[in-house]
């Protein structure tokens, strides 16, 4: 893992793939090594494209994929021995047990730690001896992730991985894989609906809303940056560009600022305002305003 | 390791379908003219069956229960995997394909009650097999649609039964069967087996060739 330190895990310069009815254009951006990249988007904003693309699955029409320093899809089956990719709709093998798979994946990489296996096995409560058919949706996806983390992957590529379990099975898994990555020194790359698991789990957070990358920054400028306030003061508000939900209220207008800081506060201290109510907001709120905002000003990318 | 798993996958199915072949070929030792002619509906069923079970389980199921997206994280190129299925399930087609055929000989060989015709007849139904299970395996490895696969899988099967029954009727066979068993005449084949079994072979050749050069430019798995 030593080559590679410090130098960007995953880079997108300009990546775009369409298809018939959708398409993913333009994609920037970098993550560090050693990060966990959070990626949040409604169905259908692209997420699964942007890591297929990624893992060397699909050729994009346009642009540069780099991963791990080397160049995407060309260098795909090299990636893949040292990447490892998890998602809801991939499906192991429904007659044979656990322990095949184990067999199976262990023969593809020289890197397979058994110890670690054996160790998460315990951790995720599977029997080897059972059939995949036999499983429940959570065992399943638990047995899949066995499977990639005992690779010891230099990268961990996650696709919606609690799509479809229950609350109580999601918060498990995410739980667990939180203690997971608290130990490793890979790079991780999650998709998810939920903006609570990437919440718990992600140091850097993406935006994806109909193809493209709305806002890619780290998730404390996110819960920093983004507040709903009610604001005193006589007369018009002055026009704001991060500004969104702008109403009056019986003090003065209640609004959501996504660029809330010392010169915000200025600037309504200039025309009048004084902020009288300040609240801070949850992810899935900021993700919402942030589609919305976005929208508004007509699709740039925010990237800090 | 692909190979292992298309190993691992395929056996049982080989082993069921070799131990049903076996058993109705063994239908031929019941003496009377109604044993030979049930066995040689169960041998020629039971290896159709066979073929396209093999064909449609490796390439189709694969594909309609997702389990393509979990090889494809493995370190494995498209071609690798593609050429992986075809040579696994092209071996196992091989070999059920020799168990039979050897044994149908043996006990035509051995038995002084079945014409030397039997014999032929049957080698000319398992050529005009082959190119029949390459056809259906490489509509599938090379569409992996479902749809397409099943379309071949019914033409090949609708072409191969008449082809089966117009040989049986032709000339050159339907009286061959009075000549006497092998033990008296030896191997007697029709005028035209060779040009069919040259045939058979070049469109044998031909479909496997396309299937190799599809396979080699299949950089990307989707």
């Amino acid at each position: 893992m030593s080559d590679i330190n410090g130098a960007w895990a995953v880079e997108f310069q300009g990546v775009s793939k369409r298809y018939k009815h959708f398409s993913l254009e333009n994609l920037n951006f970098r993550v560090p090594q050693g990060e966990i990249l959070g990626l949040v988007g409604p169905n259908g904003a692209g997420k699964s494209t942007c890591l297929r693309l990624l893992m060397g699955f699909v050729q994009p029409e346009s642009g540069e994929i780099k991963v791990l320093q080397k160049a995407i899809p060309e260098y795909a089956v090299w990636l893949k021995e040292r990447a490892a990719f998890v998602s809801e709709d991939m499906r192991l093998f429904a007659e044979a047990t656990i322990e095949w798979h184990m067999d199976f994946v262990k023969g593809f990489f020289s890197r397979w730690d058994e110890e670690y296996a054996q160790q998460l096995l315990c951790s995720f409560e599977l029997n080897p001896a059972q059939k995949i058919k036999e499983l429940s949706l959570g065992q399943r996806i638990k047995t899949t992730l066995m499977l990639a983390l005992a690779r010891r992957p230099q990268l961990l590529v996650l696709d919606e991985p609690s799509t479809g379990l229950d609350p109580i099975a999601r918060f498990e898994l995410t739980s667990q894989l939180f203690d997971i990555m608290l130990n490793e020194e890979s790079s991780v790359i999650f998709s998810s609906q939920f903006t609570q698991d990437v919440e718990r789990l992600s140091d850097r957070i993406a935006f994806m809303d109909k193809g493209r990358l709305i806002s890619h920054q780290d998730k404390e400028s996110y819960l920093d940056k983004w507040r709903r306030l009610v604001v005193v003061g006589d007369g018009a508000l002055p026009p704001m560009d991060h500004a969104l939900d702008v109403r009056p209220c019986p003090e003065g207008y209640s609004l959501t600022h996504g660029e809330f800081d010392g010169d915000a506060v200025a600037k309504l201290g200039a025309a009048g305002f004084t902020v009288a109510q300040l609240k801070t907001m949850t992810l899935e709120e900021i993700f919402i305003s942030q589609v919305r905002l976005n929208r508004k000003m007509g699709g740039g990318v925010r990237d800090a | 390791m692909l190979i292992y798993k298309e190993f691992s996958f395929l056996r049982f199915n080989a082993f069921l379908y070799s131990l049903a072949g076996l058993c109705a070929i063994a239908v031929n030792l019941i003496p009377g003219q109604p044993a030979s002619f049930i066995s040689s509906i169960l041998i020629i069923t039971v290896f159709m069956v066979f073929y396209c079970h093999i064909a449609i389980k490796s390439v189709i199921t694969e594909n309609k229960e997702k389990n393509d997206l979990f090889l494809m994280t493995l370190p494995v190129s498209p071609r690798q995997l593609f050429f992986s299925k075809m040579l696994v399930n092209g071996m196992f087609f091989l070999a059920v394909w020799l168990l039979f055929v050897g044994a149908i000989s043996l006990v035509i060989v051995m038995n002084d009650r079945i014409p030397s015709m039997v014999l032929s007849l049957y080698l000319l139904i398992f050529i005009l097999l082959i190119p029949a299970y390459s056809i259906i395996l490489s509509v599938g490895m090379i569409t992996v649609s479902e749809g397409w696969a099943i379309l071949a899988l019914v033409g090949c099967n609708v072409v191969s039964t008449v082809a089966i029954n117009m040989m049986s009727n032709s000339s050159g066979v339907s009286e061959a069967f009075e000549l006497g068993t092998f033990a008296e005449i030896g191997f007697i084949f029709p005028s035209w087996a060779m040009t069919f079994s040259l045939s058979m072979c070049t469109i044998t050749i031909l479909i496997i060739s396309i299937s190799v050069v599809v396979g080699f430019r299949r950089k990307y798995f989707f």
